[in-house]
C-alpha cells in the first residue's frame, strides 16, 4: 500500500486542519455535524448498520478469543457465523456462548465453511504461521492477531503469504493503529507539533500472573506459551511491540538497536520468562524509546508520552494532552482548547470525535465518542476493510479480467488507499516489522546485549 | 476467372476489417464534476471496462465509421477520497440494484483530423441507475502504436436518470446538491 498517507508534512497539516483558527472552526464544526448526523446510532462506531457485513470464523477461544468474539458481537458488519478450537471445553463454551456460531474442532474445517468469509486467527504466535497460510489458500480474508510469529522466518513467511494473495485482506492486529484516538493523532504528530521529537516512554502496568490452570498437565502447557521461552514473544513481544509500534508510527521512526533488561521479581513459579522488563531503543538521528512492562504493579497503569523540543505528548485510553513548553511557538487553536491541569502543567485536550462548539441546548465539549478498545477498532476496520478489497476485486474481474498478484496489489493500493476507502489498520509489512522490532527487543532481555535491528531485517 | 480474383483483391482492400480494442486498467480516467451549495465535488474512477470495435484506418479521414462498443464503470469504484461521501453518492445512485454505468456506442462520425487527432461524433445511449437514455457527444480520438484513446466530456442532470441529487445534513442545515454535473473520460484501449 502507498505511503502517501505516512508522508503528511507541516504544509499539509497547516493547509487541511487546524493551522488557523478558522480552519480548527471548520474542522470543529465538521466533527458536530457528524455528532448531530449521527443522532440515535451508535457514535462509538465508525460503521453503521448500513455497512455490508463480511461473515467471519474466528480460530482459537482462549480469553483473548473470547475478546474477540464479545467484540464482534457488537458490530453488526463483521457477525461471528464459526468458531473453531481444537480442545473440546472450548468448543463447547464457544457454542453456548455463540449458539448461532457453527462449531469445529478442526480449523481445517472451519477453513472448508463457504459462509465464512474472514478469518480470525487468535490463537498462539507458534501457530500462527500454518493456520494463516492455510486460510489465505482457502480464499479468506485474514485478521492474525500481533505479534504475527514468534520467529522472524514464521513471520516473513507469513508476510510473503499475504502479499501473494492481494484478493483477499489481511491485518496484523496491531490495534492501536485502527484506534480512532491514536489515528487522530497522526497528522498532528507528522506535521511536528511537538518540534524536534527527543525522546518518548511507554508505560504497561498491571498485577496479573499470565499463568491460567488447567485439571489437564499437558493442556496446562499449552495454553501457558507465554511463560515458555522457547515459543514466548515475551512482554516485549506480547505488549510492549503495540506501544513501541505506535511511537515509531507516530513519529516515523525506525529503531537501529535495543537494549533490554528484565528479571522474575513477582512470580517465582519456575517460569523462564521475566515478569519486569526494560527497554531502550536507540535510533539514527539520537531519538530514543524506553520502555516499562511489568506484571508485578499496576501502578500508574499503561500510556505513552512523545517529548518533543516544543511540547510532549501523551496518549492514554481514549484520550490524549499537549504539554507545551513555555517558549514554544504558538499555533493559534491551543488558546480556545479545553485544559486539564497535570501535576501544575495545563494540559491541551486532544480528543478525536470531540467538539468544542458550544450551540443552545449542547455542551461546549464532549469528551472523544470513540470510547471502545483498540481491539473493537481494529476489528471494525478489518470487516469494513476486507468488504472493501472483496468489492474492488470483484469490480477489477468483472472489468478487465483475471491479472497478476502485482498488478492487483497494485490496483488495490491505487483504488483503495490512495482514495482514502480504508478504515485505518496496519498492512502485512508493517505488522512483519513490528514482530521484528519485538523479537529483537525480547532477544535483547534474554541475552542481556544490545540487539542490533538491520534494514535487511527489516526487508521481507 | 482474372476478372473475380481482381474484384475480390479490391473489395478486400476497401473492407478494411474492424479491430477490437480492449480496454486497460491503469490507463483510463473518468471524472464526474459538481457543484452544492457549500463547495464543488469531484470523483473519479480508473475501472473503466469495455471494448471498441472500429476500423482504425477510417478514423485517418471524415465520414461515417463502422464501430460498436461499450464502456463500463463500476459505480462503486467512483471515489471522492471522502468515505461518507463516497456512501452517500453510491447510495443515491442506488448502486446496490444498478452496480454499471454503461455507454452503447453505436455510430461514430469523423468530423476532422488534425495532428493525428481525429474528432468525431460518437451516438450511442447512456445508461445510469438503471434508466437509458439517447447520448451524442464530441470525442477526440487519438491512436498511438496499438493504443487508442478516446476523450470528451458531457453534461448530466442527475434527475434524469431518476437519481435525487443527495442532501446531506449540517449544522448550518442540509447541503443543496446541484443538479447538473459534467462527466469527463479519458478512455484507452489496446488492440
Amino acid at each position: 500500500m502507498s505511503n502517501k498517507k505516512e508522508d503528511f508534512n507541516r504544509r499539509d497539516f497547516i493547509s487541511s486542519a487546524g493551522g488557523s483558527l478558522a480552519a480548527m472552526a471548520a474542522m470543529m464544526q465538521a466533527m458536530e455535524g457528524r455528532a448531530q448526523e449521527s443522532e440515535g446510532k451508535d457514535t462509538t462506531r465508525r460503521t453503521d448498520d448500513s455497512t455490508p457485513p463480511v461473515k467471519m470464523g474466528l480460530i482459537g477461544y482462549g480469553p483473548h478469543g473470547r475478546d474477540i468474539a464479545r467484540n464482534l458481537a457488537q458490530l453488526p458488519s463483521a457477525p461471528l457465523v464459526a468458531v473453531s478450537d481444537n480442545y473440546g471445553a472450548m468448543l463447547r463454551r464457544s457454542k453456548r456462548e455463540h449458539p448461532k456460531s457453527k462449531g469445529y474442532e478442526n480449523y481445517q474445517d472451519l477453513l472448508k465453511d463457504k459462509n465464512v468469509e474472514g478469518v480470525i486467527v487468535a490463537t498462539a504466535p507458534h501457530d500462527h504461521k500454518q493456520i494463516v497460510i492455510d486460510a489465505l489458500k482457502a480464499g479468506k480474508h485474514v485478521y492474525c492477531e500481533a505479534p504475527l510469529a514468534h520467529t522472524l522466518d514464521d513471520a516473513r513467511a507469513i508476510t510473503q503469504a499475504a502479499l501473494a494473495n492481494p484478493k483477499q485482506n489481511f491485518q496484523p492486529g496491531l490495534h492501536f493503529r485502527s484506534e480512532p484516538q491514536r489515528h487522530f493523532m497522526f497528522p498532528f504528530m507528522r506535521a511536528g507539533a511537538i518540534g524536534k521529537a527527543v525522546h518518548a516512554r511507554t508505560q504497561w502496568h498491571k498485577k496479573t500472573s499470565w499463568r491460567r490452570v488447567s485439571p489437564n498437565a499437558t493442556r496446562e502447557k499449552a495454553i501457558n506459551w507465554r511463560l515458555n521461552k522457547e515459543i514466548s514473544p515475551g512482554l516485549a513481544g506480547e505488549i510492549g511491540m503495540h506501544q513501541a509500534d505506535l511511537v515509531n508510527h507516530l513519529l516515523k521512526l525506525t529503531p537501529v538497536a535495543v537494549n533490554g533488561f528484565g528479571n522474575t521479581v513477582q512470580w517465582r513459579d519456575g517460569r523462564q520468562v521475566p515478569d519486569t522488563v526494560n527497554l531502550v531503543y536507540e535510533y539514527e538521528n539520537g531519538f530514543s524509546l524506553t520502555q516499562e512492562l511489568t506484571l508485578s504493579n499496576s501502578f500508574d497503569g499503561e500510556y505513552e508520552v512523545m517529548h518533543g523540543t516544543n511540547s510532549a505528548v501523551m496518549l492514554r485510553g481514549t484520550q490524549a494532552w499537549m504539554y507545551k513548553e513555555a517558549d514554544a511557538p504558538l499555533i493559534g487553536w491551543e488558546v480556545y482548547a479545553r485544559k486539564m491541569p497535570h501535576y501544575g502543567s495545563p494540559g491541551v485536550v486532544l480528543a478525536a470525535g470531540a467538539t468544542t462548539l458550544g450551540k443552545s441546548g449542547k455542551k461546549l465539549y464532549q469528551e472523544s465518542t470513540f470510547t471502545q478498545s483498540p481491539l473493537f477498532y481494529s476489528l471494525e476496520a478489518f470487516a469494513y476493510n476486507s468488504h472493501q478489497v472483496k468489492s474492488a476485486v470483484e469490480d477489477f474481474l468483472d472489468t478487465f479480467g483475471e491479472a497478476d498478484a502485482d498488478t492487483l496489489a497494485d490496483y488495490i493500493a491505487d483504488q483503495l488507499g490512495e482514495t482514502n476507502s480504508l478504515l485505518p489498520a496496519a498492512n502485512a509489512v508493517q505488522g512483519y516489522q513490528a514482530n521484528v522490532i519485538a523479537l529483537k527487543a525480547n532477544e535483547a532481555v534474554n541475552t542481556g546485549k544490545r540487539i542490533e535491528i538491520t534494514e535487511k531485517d527489516l526487508t521481507v | 476467372m482474372k476478372k473475380i480474383l481482381f474484384l475480390s483483391l479490391v473489395l478486400f482492400a476497401l473492407s478494411a476489417p474492424a479491430e477490437v480494442f480492449k480496454a486497460k486498467f491503469g490507463l483510463s480516467k473518468l471524472i464526474i464534476d459538481g457543484d452544492s451549495s457549500v463547495h464543488k465535488w469531484k470523483v473519479e474512477t480508473k475501472v473503466i471496462g469495455g471494448f471498441l470495435d472500429v476500423d482504425a484506418t477510417a478514423l485517418k479521414k471524415p465520414g461515417t465509421v463502422s464501430s460498436k462498443g461499450s464502456v463500463i464503470v463500476p459505480v462503486r469504484q467512483l471515489k471522492s477520497g471522502k468515505k461518507r461521501m463516497d456512501e452517500v453518492m453510491h447510495a443515491a445512485m442506488n448502486e446496490p440494484k444498478h452496480k454499471l454505468i454503461k455507454f452503447t456506442i453505436s455510430t461514430l462520425e469523423v468530423k476532422s483530423v488534425k495532428d493525428g487527432v481525429s474528432s468525431c461524433t460518437g451516438g450511442g445511449t447512456i445508461q445510469i441507475n438503471g434508466i437509458t437514455k439517447p447520448l451524442t457527444m464530441e470525442v477526440k480520438i487519438t491512436q498511438t502504436g496499438d493504443k487508442l484513446t478516446v476523450e470528451g466530456h458531457t453534461p448530466l442532470k442527475m434527475t434524469s436518470f431518476g437519481i435525487k441529487p443527495p442532501s446531506p445534513k449540517l449544522p448550518t442545515g442540509n447541503i443543496v446538491t446541484k443538479d447538473e454535473v459534467k462527466i469527463s473520460f479519458s478512455w484507452v484501449t489496446v488492440k
